[in-house]
């Protein structure tokens, strides 16, 4: 997902009196494809009464391919005169963020790797604590982004686990 | 790291994702420690 200078804001007057609108853009495409994925977003902005306020917006996109798709979204119901300080994009499916260009975490690792941080962020926010082991489903494998058949992959699997060595 | 248990029948599609699919580590009292999951993929669509 790219985002053209961090993110592009826009103003949008409809209503010169009361509705100002903030429009987001973004490209975004993904190297597999994917089902039914929305973007959950946080815009910063600031107005003379409040020095920092957080704007929540949110936008259904569909499917996701390799081909890259321009995005708008309109949040409305702004104060009348406002700065946009930041504004942070996210990709999700299920309910899971999925990792992009614009997440605060990337992952290019090797499977090892990859479980060697999972075990390290693990550990590093579950101090003291006893859990069971669970998938990290946002890094699932691209046949699971790509299927909408629940069916399909519906058997119990065992599985066994074991820690990253020290 | 992972593996199947060989009892259970599980198709080789499967197989070759659930060994792809990575996990968070069970713990214990704050260490990462060896342990079994049982984690049906269709979980991922819920």
């Amino acid at each position: 997902m790219t985002n053209d200078a961090v993110f592009t804001d826009e103003l949008v007057s409809q209503n010169k009196d009361k509705s100002i609108a903030m429009l987001i853009t973004a490209e975004i495409s993904s190297p597999v494809h994917i089902d039914d994925a929305c973007i959950v977003g946080v815009a910063t902005i600031s107005t003379d009464e409040s020095p920092e306020e957080q704007v929540l917006f949110f936008n259904r996109v569909g499917a996701l391919g390799k081909k890259s798709r321009r995005i708008r979204i309109i949040k409305q119901g702004l104060p009348a005169e406002f700065k946009v300080r930041d504004v942070e994009i996210h990709v999700y499916r299920n309910g899971q963020e999925l990792v992009s260009n614009q997440s605060s975490k990337q992952y290019s690792l090797t499977q090892d790797q990859v479980h060697e941080y999972l075990t390290i962020e693990r550990v590093s926010r579950n101090r003291g604590k006893t859990i069971d082991p669970e998938p990290a489903w946002s890094l699932a494998p691209p046949e699971l982004f790509a299927s909408t058949k629940e069916r399909e992959f519906d058997y119990p699997s065992l599985f066994m686990l074991m820690p990253t060595a020290r | 790291m992972t593996g199947i248990d060989p009892n259970k029948f599980v198709p080789e599609e499967i197989v070759n994702v659930v060994m792809e699919l990575p996990f968070y580590p069970g713990l214990e009292n704050g260490e990462a420690i060896a342990s079994t999951a049982l984690v049906n993929l269709a979980s991922f669509f819920r």
